[in-house]
């Protein structure tokens, strides 16, 4: 079997046209990951700039309103994650600033100004683009003719005679080749690391094992399934023709299928629906400034007991700052019954999104790419959640201010002075280990194993039956 | 030492091969003549265990792959190889490890001028692959060898001198 591996690998590297492109290849994926890192470090300089900005207008900030300082509001930064310059996955479209303030969650819409290329049908050149398939477009070309070159040129009978069987020859192809896609791989891989080797810590390490090993996995099943195309059909015409025609349905026709169905089967609700439907539950409350005046009344009654008094004005307290925190929480019970939903469904769609994986291993590697650079929608959630709670923490500090700094009901020039300001913390946003979320991915890891195992089986099968001649 | 036991083979209901048997001794060269569709490819197809027949038995030696040395009508070989190092690597593949001046002493046998041993063999003329062809079943050290049409293609002077080194 080595005899053939190293015969494989010295017919590519005697081959001029073979290391121009690989050459020309390298040097592609060199610069884009390059980029990418250098793209990353800006983007998390540029937050690490506009935080500072924001922290320094929260310290010296004049002595002011605390509900005034609620609606100034703050912002909550995502950060990237390393391997964000591998795969940005979602953080394209998603945006990475959310703008925290009271009353009101809000999404993340603040995209970076960089990403606004993703607008325009170009997209960027990033190593996803090039692990996802430029790569395995390299592999289909360097195995489509595996089986049926040797048989074409009758090298296949002599092998055979010489003693070598079938299967012995497909294997050490099959490995050849794929060692190929990973050399690659891991040349970007390396480069990653030299860039950000300061940044590495055991999380890191382990979300590049399992980004590394998922494409190492597909690579060998983009490698087999042509292979096993190139055993079964006769020549290397249909070879090519048919793994080119179950790549592009792989990668461009089931994506979007799949998606319209996940779409059709959970539907999500429209942003007006969506929004409507929050305004119609959170009007049954009580809101800060048009408060509803039935359990406003309730609220006062049991205040007035609570401290003993007759009348607001004799309150230690500033009522207006109960009523608004008991607003904030309403609204959040709001927010956590349509958006908890609003995620059940993401979810939902995710899932069976994943076990389209057994059909179409791309979207299981499109998958576990995103869920190891840390860019899908699992992180995603995990980013806004983690917002939201600092938020519900941010807003109940101005509004606890506002009620018991010192103020009374009714005075809403009363100003809280900036040593309070200076001690709101801030938001800062504890990634994820990737060991506590690896049972989000159990299904894309199944089914490419599922397709690994399975075309190795049929590879097995068909060399011990198919015709030499 | 080749035995051929009443063999049948028929393609979709066409036979190829009805009731062929043959003898081949040890040291004999036998040759198949015919015309075009008269079994030639099908008898030397089974004799090499790419084809099964319908019906009889076939015996080479102890049948084993390892007896059998095979030069094809056209013996393509990795062009970004050299002579020599086409050679090693199908030796190899049987199994067989020589020394770089034992392989090129096949080569030479077999009629390969020493300046071509290290060339590759992109640059081959038809009768030059033959040669190294040769030299693979040779190296092997066969008891049986096929030689499956191998100078055909090749100029009257290609195919005597082909026909002299295949019979040393």
């Amino acid at each position: 079997m080595n005899d053939i591996f190293i015969n494989e690998w010295k017919g590519l590297f005697r081959n001029s046209l073979f290391l121009y492109l690989t050459t020309f290849f390298v040097f592609s994926l060199a610069v884009v990951t390059w980029l990418g890192v250098v793209q990353n470090q800006k983007q998390t300089d540029a937050q690490n700039e506009a935080h500072k900005h924001i922290r320094a207008q929260w310290d010296e900030m004049k002595p002011t309103n605390p509900h005034g300082a609620a609606h100034f509001g703050s912002y909550a930064f995502k950060p990237n994650s390393i391997l964000n310059s591998m795969d940005e996955g979602m953080n394209d479209v998603t945006g990475n600033v959310l703008r925290l303030e009271g009353h009101t969650q809000n999404d993340v819409v603040y995209s970076e100004a960089s990403q606004s290329l993703q607008i325009s049908k170009f997209g960027k050149l990033k190593p996803s683009l090039l692990f996802q398939f430029i790569i395995p477009l390299f592999l289909i070309f360097l195995s489509f003719k595996t089986l049926t070159g040797e048989r074409e040129d009758g090298r296949l009978k002599l092998y055979i005679i010489q003693g070598t069987s079938l299967r012995r020859l497909v294997f050490a192809k099959i490995f050849s080749i794929w060692t190929i896609g990973i050399v690659l791989l891991l040349f970007a891989t390396i480069i990653q690391v030299i860039f950000n080797s300061n940044q590495f810590n055991s999380d890191t390490i382990f979300r590049l094992f399992m980004f590394i090993s998922t494409y190492v996995i597909y690579y060998l099943i983009i490698t087999s399934l042509t292979v096993f195309l190139s055993i079964v059909l006769r020549n290397s015409t249909a070879s090519l023709a048919s793994t080119i025609a179950i790549w592009t349905l792989w990668t461009i026709f089931l994506p979007k299928i799949t998606g319209n169905a996940v779409e059709k089967i959970t539907p999500l609700p429209t942003r007006v629906e969506f929004q409507k439907a929050m305004d119609e539950d959170r009007s049954k409350g009580i809101d800060g400034h048009n408060p509803s005046e039935e359990r406003k009344k309730e609220m006062e009654k049991a205040t007035l007991a609570k401290y003993k008094v007759d009348s607001l004005s004799q309150l230690p307290i500033n009522f207006d700052g109960l009523v608004m925190q008991a607003d904030e929480e309403y609204g959040n019970t709001v927010w956590d019954k349509h958006f908890g939903k609003l995620y059940d469904k993401f979810q939902i769609q995710k899932r069976n999104y994943q076990l389209s994986g057994f059909v179409n291993p791309f979207s299981s590697l499109q998958n576990l790419s995103m869920g190891a650079a840390g860019t899908d929608m699992f992180h995603h959630l995990n980013f806004l959640s983690q917002a939201e709670n600092y938020r519900r923490v941010f807003i109940k500090t101005l509004n606890d201010m506002h009620a018991y700094g010192g103020s009374k009901t009714g005075d809403w020039d009363w100003k809280a002075d900036s040593e309070f300001f200076k001690s709101v913390a801030d938001f800062n946003y504890t990634s994820p280990k990737i060991s506590g979320m690896l049972n989000k991915y159990v299904i894309d890891v199944i089914s490419l194993l599922v397709w690994m195992a399975l075309l190795l089986i049929l590879i097995n099968y068909v060399s011990k039956r198919v015709s030499v001649l | 030492m080749v035995h051929l036991q009443n063999i049948q083979k028929s393609f979709s209901g066409q036979k190829a091969l009805d009731n062929l048997t043959l003898e081949i001794q040890a040291g004999e060269i036998y040759g198949l003549l015919g015309a075009n569709g008269a079994g030639k490819s099908t008898t030397m197809n089974l004799l090499l265990g790419f084809l099964t027949p319908d019906s009889g038995t076939i015996t080479i030696g102890q049948n084993t792959k390892s007896e059998i040395g095979y030069i094809p009508e056209n013996v393509n070989l990795y062009p970004y190889l050299s002579g020599i190092e086409n050679l090693d690597y199908f030796c190899k593949l049987a199994g067989l490890k020589y020394t770089k001046n034992e392989l090129s002493d096949f080569l030479t046998q077999c009629g390969l001028a020493k300046e071509a041993h290290h060339k590759r063999t992109e640059t081959f003329s038809k009768g030059m692959r033959q040669k190294v062809g040769i030299a693979i079943a040779y190296a092997k050290k066969a008891k049986v060898y096929l030689l499956d049409e191998p100078a055909s293609g090749l100029d009257p002077w290609q195919a005597m001198n082909f026909q002299n080194c295949s019979g040393n």
